[in-house]
C-alpha cells in the first residue's frame, strides 16, 4: 500500500508541530525556566522531539521509514503521558490524606492529549 | 561468478540482504540453539538490521532473532 | 475423573495468558526440584474433569540444551501427563510445529492450541485447521489467549483427548536417517532399560548424539552396537534438524496460504526503536518512565504506610503504661512491620512496570540496543535494566535480574548491583555533605560523585568476576525478538502480586526481627539508657566502641561506627542514628565528628560496605549462600579500600 499525498502532508504538518512543541518544552524543563526544573525528564522529552523530527522529511516522501518514526513519537508521548498521569493521580490521593499540596499538572500529560487525535489519525490510516 | 567467494559470516551481510545459511561452526550448545531457533543449515534469512551497534538483527523462519556480533562470525551464509 | 494436564510452548507465545484463563486464581509457583526454575501448577475443573495443569518453560525445542528444555522434556517422559497442549503462535508456525513433531516423537497425547489467531487473521493469514489435524494426527484448536476465544472449544477437546488415542503419524527423515532409525529401533526394543522410552524417540536422540541420552546409552550393553549403528549418519543432529524443518516446509505447503504483507507495527516501531542513533537515547527515556513510576508513583503509598504505622506507635506509646513494653509495641514492632512494608509499593510498581515492558515486547529490544556496551564490560544486555533500577532501590534492581538466562551473567549482574547508589544512601550524603563542604555546588558535587564511583566500581567488579570467577567466557548472544503487544493490565497486575507476595512473607519475617535487634540493643541495659534515651550508655554503643579501632585508621569516631551498624538494617538508618547519637540536630553532630576528607571518605564508604539486610535476603534467594558470600566480602573489604585511598590521596594533594 502506498501512502496517499495527502495523508502524508497532513501526518507530517502535524508532526512538525509536535516536535516543536516537545523541543519547547524540553527547552523549559532542563532550564528550569516557567517549570520545575526537572534536567532529566527534559532530556527525555528532547528525544521525544527529535524522533518527530526524524521522520519528517520521510513522510513527506510518503515512505514507511518516516511514518515509522512519527509512530515510535507517538507511542513514547503516549507512554510519558500516562506515566505522568498516574503519578498526578497518587498525589491527588496523597493530597486528600493531607500528606501533601495539591499536585501540579505536568506538561507531559497535555502534550499527550494533544497528540491523540494523530494518533487515532495515524492508525487508520496504517489499518 | 566465484561461489567461494559469496560465501561470507552473517555478521558481514547488509540491511536488507537475503542469504541461505551453509554452515554453523560453533559448539555443540551453540549449534542446538540455533536449530531450535530456526537457524539451520539451507534456511533463508533476511538481515533486518545491522550496524556497527551491537547485535544483528535477522529475520528466520518467521520470526526475529536478534543474534551477537561473536555468534553471528559463525554463521557462515550463501548470497542469495 | 482426575487428568494431569501439561502446557508447553515457545517463548513469547501467550502460553501464561492461556494458563492464567484456565487455572484463574488457582495456581501455585513453585520451583522445580534441584533448579531455580519457577514451576506453575494450577487447578482447574472442565467440564466435570478436574485438570491438574503444569506450566512447563518455554522451549524452542526439547534437547538436552538447557535446564528448561531438560525439564520440560523429563516431565513428558517421566509423568507421563495424560495430554500435553502444545501452544503454537498462529502467525510463525515454521518454528513453532519444530517443538511440536519433537513431542509427537515422544508419542505425547498432544493437543494443539493455534494462538494468537486473531492476528494471524488480521495479517491475511489462512490456515486450513482441518488439514492441519489431519497431517499431525492430532486435534488442533484455534484459540485467542488475551480475549478468552476458543478457550471452552480448547477445554471440550482437552477433556476429549483425555480418553482419546491419537492417530499415530511418522514422517520420513529421508530414506538414508530412516534405515538408521529403523536398525536403531530394533536394537532399542531389545534392551528392558528403554522400556519407557518411545523407541522412535530414542532412535532420533541417538542420531542427534543427544548428551542426556548418550549418557543413558553407555549403560545398556548394546552401547557399542547402536553408537556404530548412529554414525552412519555424519553430523546427525544438523541432518535431523535441517530434515524436520524440510517436513514442516512441506506440512505447511498445504496448510497455509498467505498474503504479502506491508510493514506491520512492529516493523515500524523496530525502525525506530533499534535504530543506531536514536536507539539508546529511547531506551534511556524509557528506563526514566519506568524508574519514575517505580519511585514516584508509589511515594505517596509509601508515605500513608509510614504515617499509619507512626500513628499506632503514638498511640500504642500512649496507651500502654508499661513503658518497656510501650516502647516495645512501637519501637520495635510497628516500627520494625512498617519498615518492612514501607518497601512494598516501590517493589510492586516496579513489578507491575517490568511486565509491561516485558509483555509489550520492548525488553528484548532493550538488550539488543544495550548489549554492545554491556559486553565490553562482560555483561550481558539486560544486564543495564537490573543496574537501573538498583539506582532507586537494589531490591527491585536484583529481582530485574531474573530476565536474564544465562546464570552466569545473572550472578554478576546480582553482584555488583549494591554498588548502584540505591535512593536509602541519599540522605546519607545529603547530610554529610551538607555539612562538611563549604559551598553547596561543592556538596551538589560530592554527592553527584558517589553515584558516579558506584557505577565506576560496579564496571570494574563485573570485570573482575567475568575475568576470575567465570573464567573469563564473556555471554553470547542470541534472543527471540517478539512482536509488539498491547501489554495487558490485568497480566501486569497478576505478575506484580506474584512475585512480590514473598517479599511481604519471607523478608518481613527477617527485617522484622532485626528490627527487633536493633531495638533490643539501642535500648539496654534499659535503666542505664534510660527506655532507650541515652543510646550512649547502650549495647549499641558498646559495639560503637568494640567496632572504634577499625575506624580509628580513617579518623571516624564510635558514633559513625554505631552508624554504620545500624545501616546494615538499612542505610538510611544512619541519618537517624546520628540524630539520635548527638541528642539534637544530626548536622551539628556531624560537624564536629568529620572533616572534609575523612567526612567525603565515609560517604564513599556507606555507599560501598555493604548490602543492606533486606537486599542481601534478595541476594540469598536470587543467587545462593555462595555468592552472597562472595558479595558481603567484597563489599565490606572494598569499602576500607576505596576509603583509604581516598584519605591516602586526599592528605598527599594536602586536604584534610
Amino acid at each position: 500500500m502506498k501512502i496517499g499525498m495527502k495523508e502524508s502532508r497532513i501526518v507530517a504538518s502535524y508532526a512538525v508541530m509536535a516536535a516543536i512543541a516537545y523541543l519547547l518544552v524540553a527547552i523549559l524543563e532542563i532550564t528550569g525556566v516557567k517549570i520545575t526544573r526537572d534536567i532529566l525528564g527534559g532530556l527525555a522529552l528532547f528525544v521525544i522531539s527529535a524522533i518527530y523530527f526524524a521522520g519528517i522529511k520521510e513522510t513527506v516522501a510518503r515512505s514507511y521509514k518516516g511514518i515509522s518514526f512519527i509512530f515510535g513519537g507517538i507511542i513514547l508521548s503516549l507512554i510519558f503521558g500516562i506515566m505522568y498521569l498516574f503519578i498526578f493521580l497518587a498525589g491527588i490521593l496523597e493530597y486528600m490524606i493531607g500528606n501533601a499540596a495539591f499536585p501540579s499538572i505536568r506538561v507531559e500529560i497535555i502534550l499527550a492529549l494533544l497528540i491523540t487525535p494523530l494518533a487515532y489519525y495515524l492508525y487508520r490510516m496504517i489499518k | 561468478m566465484n561461489m567461494t567467494n559469496n560465501i561470507i559470516p552473517l555478521a558481514f551481510m547488509a540491511p536488507g540482504e537475503r542469504g541461505q545459511i551453509v554452515e554453523i561452526r560453533g559448539g555443540y550448545g551453540m549449534a542446538k540453539r540455533l536449530y531450535g531457533m530456526g537457524l539451520t543449515p539451507n534456511s533463508v534469512i533476511e538481515v533486518i538490521v545491522s550496524n556497527p551497534a551491537g547485535p544483528i538483527l535477522v529475520n528466520v523462519r518467521g520470526s526475529r532473532v536478534a543474534i551477537g556480533k561473536g555468534m553471528a562470525m559463525k554463521i557462515f551464509v550463501r548470497r542469495i | 475423573m482426575k487428568a494431569k494436564v501439561a502446557f508447553i510452548g515457545n517463548p513469547n507465545v501467550g502460553k501464561t495468558e492461556l494458563f492464567n484463563r484456565f487455572t484463574g486464581q488457582h495456581q501455585h509457583v513453585g520451583n522445580w526440584p534441584g533448579v531455580t526454575v519457577e514451576k506453575k501448577v494450577g487447578k482447574c475443573v472442565c467440564y466435570g474433569n478436574e485438570l491438574e495443569i503444569v506450566d512447563l518453560p518455554g522451549t524452542y525445542s526439547l534437547t538436552a540444551y538447557s535446564i528448561d528444555e531438560l525439564i520440560a522434556r523429563n516431565f513428558i517422559i517421566e509423568e507421563k501427563p495424560d495430554v500435553v497442549v502444545d501452544i503454537i503462535d498462529s502467525t510463525n508456525l515454521e518454528r513453532n510445529l519444530y517443538l511440536t513433531l519433537s513431542l509427537l516423537e515422544m508419542d505425547a497425547n498432544v493437543v494443539v492450541a493455534l494462538n494468537m489467531w486473531d492476528i494471524a487473521r488480521n495479517k491475511g493469514m489462512e490456515i486450513d485447521v482441518k488439514k492441519l489435524e489431519e497431517l499431525l494426527g492430532v486435534p488442533v484448536v484455534t484459540t485467542v489467549a488475551i480475549t478468552g476465544e476458543g478457550i471452552e472449544k480448547l477445554k471440550e477437546t482437552i477433556v476429549k483427548a483425555i480418553k482419546g488415542k491419537r492417530r499415530k503419524i511418522e514422517w520420513s527423515y529421508g530414506k538414508d536417517v530412516e534405515e538408521v532409525i529403523k536398525e536403531l529401533q530394533e536394537i532399542i526394543s531389545k534392551e528392558e532399560k528403554f522400556k519407557d522410552y518411545p523407541s522412535r524417540w530414542l532412535a532420533i536422540k541417538i542420531i542427534e548424539g543427544d548428551e542426556e541420552i548418550i549418557k543413558k546409552i553407555e549403560e545398556s550393553k548394546y552401547k557399542d552396537e547402536l553408537l556404530k549403528i548412529a554414525s552412519r549418519i555424519k553430523d546427525g543432529e544438523t541432518v535431523i534438524a535441517e530434515r524436520r524443518y524440510k517436513i514442516i516446509g512441506k506440512i505447511i505447503e498445504e496448510v497455509l496460504k498467505k498474503e504479502e504483507e506491508e510493514w506491520s507495527f512492529s516493523d515500524m516501531l523496530d525502525h525506530v526503536f533499534l535504530h543506531p542513533i536514536f536507539g539508546i537515547p529511547i531506551f534511556l527515556a524509557l528506563m526514566y518512565v519506568a524508574f519514575q513510576f517505580t519511585f514516584s508513583f508509589s511515594a505517596p503509598f509509601s508515605d500513608m504506610i509510614d504515617t499509619f504505622f507512626s500513628w499506632l506507635g503514638e498511640i500504642a506509646k500512649n496507651n500502654i503504661s508499661n513503658a518497656m513494653m510501650a516502647s516495645f509495641i512501637s519501637d520495635a514492632v510497628l516500627a520494625g512491620v512498617g519498615s518492612v512494608l514501607v518497601f512494598v509499593p516501590p517493589i510492586f510498581s516496579l513489578f507491575f512496570a517490568l511486565s509491561l515492558l516485558e509483555n509489550s515486547g520492548y525488553l528484548a529490544r532493550a538488550a539488543v540496543v544495550m548489549d554492545r556496551i554491556m559486553h565490553k564490560i562482560g555483561l550481558h544486555g539486560k544486564s543495564i535494566i537490573s543496574m537501573i533500577m538498583g539506582f532507586g532501590c537494589n531490591i527491585p534492581g536484583i529481582l530485574a535480574a531474573r530476565t536474564i538466562e544465562n546464570k552466569r551473567d545473572r550472578i554478576i549482574t546480582v553482584m555488583i548491583n549494591p554498588l548502584m547508589s540505591c535512593s536509602a544512601r541519599l540522605p546519607v550524603y545529603i547530610l554529610l555533605a551538607g555539612v562538611i563542604f563549604k559551598s553547596s555546588a561543592m556538596a551538589g558535587a560530592a554527592v553527584f560523585s558517589m553515584y558516579l564511583l558506584g557505577v565506576g566500581l560496579a564496571i570494574i567488579m563485573a570485570m573482575i568476576f567475568r575475568k576470575f570467577l567465570f573464567g573469563g567466557e564473556p555471554p553470547t548472544f542470541i534472543i527471540e525478538l517478539p512482536r509488539y503487544m498491547f501489554p495487558k493490565i490485568s497480566n501486569a497486575a497478576r505478575d506484580m502480586w506474584e512475585k512480590g507476595k514473598w517479599f511481604i512473607i519471607k523478608a518481613g519475617t527477617f527485617i522484622f526481627l532485626v528490627a527487633i535487634i536493633v531495638w533490643f540493643l539501642s535500648s539496654f541495659p534499659w535503666e542505664a539508657t534510660h527506655g532507650g534515651v541515652y543510646i550512649e550508655n547502650s549495647y549499641a554503643a558498646l559495639l560503637g566502641h568494640a567496632i572504634e579501632p577499625a575506624l580509628r585508621p580513617f579518623g571516624w569516631r564510635w558514633q559513625a561506627g554505631v552508624a554504620l551498624f545500624f545501616g546494615f538494617l538499612a542505610k538510611e538508618a544512619i541519618v537517624g542514628t546520628f540524630g539520635a547519637l548527638a541528642g539534637e540536630s544530626a548536622s551539628v553532630a556531624v560537624a564536629t565528628w568529620f572533616t572534609p576528607l575523612t567526612g567525603f571518605a565515609y560517604m564513599a564508604f556507606v555507599l560501598i560496605y555493604f548490602p543492606c539486610v533486606a537486599t542481601l535476603i534478595v541476594m540469598l534467594r536470587e543467587i545462593g549462600k555462595k555468592y552472597t558470600l562472595i558479595t558481603i566480602t567484597y563489599t565490606i573489604s572494598l569499602a576500607f579500600i576505596v576509603a583509604g585511598l581516598i584519605e591516602l590521596i586526599g592528605y598527599a594533594v594536602g586536604i584534610t
